[in-house]
């Protein structure tokens, strides 16, 4: 079962997100404090990171920054989520591998997950 | 007269004309000089010699008056106050002031003096004074008669000739032109004065330079007083400087400039550069420069004039407002996510799972009311930024619209609010908006609070004011974020917020309408003791 680590800073959608993928067969860890994140990971070990972009307190980028710089998380694929207009640039700048704007269509998604 | 005395009398008058000449020519002040003129004249041709000029009222105005005896100059003045010219009358300076001719009278007859006034005492006075000759020459300005001078011969009974009335006549043109001079002259300077005054009521500095951007024998043909108010540099310091306006542009910006205006000059049209400036005091300001070019009548491009205007102001509304729409579609845009999610899970299987889609629906109701709130508060924002929220003040009792207020509460969030002492006061104030405050202090209080530790609210007064404030047990506030807290999209980004991430806007809200009461908010709180909201309001007096 592939697994998905989801960090957003607001409750409703994190909660919408988890309900929403495990319906489809996955196995999803919810977290909303950017700073757990790369703990997250290395406790979770996820396929995949769905991660906003705008996080109060630790930003999106610098998050995806040190994912990428470190030799165990590096290769796990990093999509980014957000309302943000100007967040597509800069999740290319610091290596996302990935962009969503919000609001999307549930099933793009989905198609992404799938990708990766 | 024999011969010798005729040739002297000629030369006489030929000398009076050349230095009167001088004198008219070599100032402007016009009744000095022409008061010179006649003393001249007085001491080589003439016993009594005057000057009259029509004034604006219609009036004439003696300008210069002389005669060898000071005494008689006195008299003369005198008599001038008591008996004013009347030039409707029949008297021989009307007829010239009429006619544009003069007068000329070499032997004055009894006949003559009773032929010319009525005035039974005039006419004794002019006996008094022992009148021989009367000149009286019209002084013109392009043909219009603007006043008359008169040469008189009393006691020392010189005989006006023909000769002398010509000369009177050179004296009057030139006269006549040392006065259009200097009435120019004045015109100019007051059009001037009044130009220079209209141009420094611009906002802005107006400027004229001559010659191409890149030429060394650029100068500055002008720059307006506004300079001073708006860089702290005064005209004179431009001045000295040919390219003072260029050098105090910011360094990063002076390149673009340069090649910006040398294109606009090279093309003869019109156009606009954006730069910035730096003051005197080391201030950046930013620029709106409209460029116009002079051409010479061969349509070459000689130089470039314009308006720099100070639009530094304009640009941090313009920056404020891209802010607030980006942050207000960020807002706006959480929410809806949500709720697309929600719609999505409720549009598949779930559908024949009424339990799910129960919770599904209600959390999309959530999310609804959610965004209901936030485009009200961004709607209030505008509002409050374009000056446009009105208030609709009543009178009416604090406690009352507390009590009401927090009953409400306590239904919608069953939540523990105590009011533990809530004085009796009146306000005059908005109803609907002070309720609107009370609200975000209590939910903020709800959310902030531990589950089960009360909410307090008081309302107390203070001499003319009354002091509102809601209490709560959570996490407290630290100093830091204390002080900000009240601006607009301000989100304290601390370890409790990131539990209840909130919005930003209802603080910000709350604090303006406070203030457009007249009152002031405020806050105590301590890290992990929790916070004290308060504001205060003016009370009515009880009368």
């Amino acid at each position: 079962m592939k697994k998905i680590l989801v960090v957003d800073d607001d409750f409703s959608i994190l909660e919408a997100l988890k309900v929403g993928i495990e319906s489809e067969g996955y196995e999803v860890m919810a977290i909303s404090d950017g700073e757990k994140t790369y703990e997250s990971v290395k406790k979770f070990n996820p396929n995949l990171i769905l991660l906003d972009y705008l996080l109060s307190g630790k930003d999106g980028q610098e998050i995806v920054r040190e994912l990428k710089s470190k030799r165990e998380t590096k290769n796990i694929p990093v999509i980014m989520l957000s309302a943000h207009p100007s967040a597509d640039k800069c999740a290319q700048e610091c290596g996302a591998d990935g962009f969503i704007p919000k609001p999307f269509e549930f099933d793009h998604l989905l198609e992404v997950i799938e990708k990766h | 007269m024999t011969e010798l005395e005729e040739r002297k009398q000629f030369e006489d008058s030929l000398i009076f004309l050349a230095e009167a000449s001088k004198i008219l020519s070599a100032s402007l002040n016009i009744r000095e000089t022409l008061q010179t003129v006649s003393q001249v004249a007085v001491s080589s041709v003439a016993d009594w010699c005057s000057v009259d000029l029509i004034n604006p009222e219609g009036d004439i105005d003696m300008v210069a008056i002389s005669h060898k005896d000071p005494a008689k100059v006195k008299w003369a003045k005198k008599l001038r106050e008591k008996y004013p010219p009347d030039l409707s009358a029949d008297s021989s300076q009307a007829k010239v002031i009429k006619t544009g001719k003069p007068e000329f009278y070499p032997y004055i007859t009894q006949e003559i003096i009773n032929k010319s006034t009525q005035d039974k005492k005039i006419i004794r006075l002019i006996g008094k004074l022992g009148l021989t000759a009367v000149i009286i020459v019209p002084l013109k300005i392009r043909g219009k008669v603007i006043g008359t001078m008169q040469f008189v011969s009393a006691e020392s009974k010189r005989k006006f000739t023909k000769t002398d009335l010509q000369i009177a006549e050179q004296i009057a043109d030139r006269a006549g032109v040392a006065i259009e001079n200097s009435l120019l002259y004045e015109d100019v300077n007051s059009e001037r004065k009044r130009l220079n005054d209209l141009i420094s009521n611009v906002p802005g500095v107006v400027w004229e330079i001559f010659g191409s951007p890149y030429s060394k024998e650029r100068r500055i043909s002008f720059v307006s007083n506004y300079v001073k108010k708006m860089l702290g540099y005064s005209p004179e310091e431009w001045y000295k400087n040919p390219s003072f306006g260029f050098d105090i542009i910011h360094q990063d910006d002076r390149r673009r400039v340069m090649d910006e205006a040398s294109e606009i000059f090279s093309s003869g049209n019109m156009g606009t550069l954006r730069f910035r400036w730096i003051t005197k005091k080391g201030d950046i300001v930013f620029i709106e420069s409209h460029i116009y070019v002079i051409k010479n009548s061969e349509g070459k491009p000689i130089g470039i004039r314009g308006v720099n205007m100070d639009i530094t102001e304009r640009m941090e509304i313009e920056r404020r407002k891209d802010e607030f729409i980006s942050m207000a579609s960020h807002e706006l845009k959480t929410p809806l996510t949500t709720i697309k999610v929600f719609s999505h899970l409720l549009g598949k299987d779930m559908k024949y799972d009424k339990q799910k889609s129960d919770l599904y629906l209600s959390k999309v109701d959530d999310q609804i009311d959610k965004l209901e709130n936030l485009v009200n508060d961004l709607l209030d924002i505008s509002k409050i930024q374009t000056g446009k929220m009105n208030l609709r003040k009543e009178k009416f009792s604090l406690k009352n619209l507390i009590d009401e207020t927090v009953e409400e509460m306590k239904i919608i969030t069953k939540e523990n609010i105590i009011l533990s002492r809530v004085e009796d006061e009146f306000v005059y104030a908005d109803k609907e908006r002070l309720s609107q405050v009370l609200v975000n202090l209590l939910s903020n209080a709800i959310k902030y609070s531990p589950a089960n530790a009360p909410v307090e609210v008081n309302a107390k007064k203070d001499t003319d004011r009354v002091i509102v404030s809601v209490k709560d047990k959570g996490l407290g506030i630290s100093r830091e974020h204390q002080q900000k807290i009240f601006e607009r999209f301000y989100r304290v980004y601390d370890n409790f917020d990131k539990t209840f991430p909130g919005l930003g806007m209802g603080l910000y809200i709350s604090n303006e309408i406070i203030k457009r009461h007249e009152g002031r908010m405020w806050l105590r709180s301590q890290n992990g003791k929790g916070s004290t909201f308060y504001f205060s309001l003016p009370l009515l007096s009880k009368n």
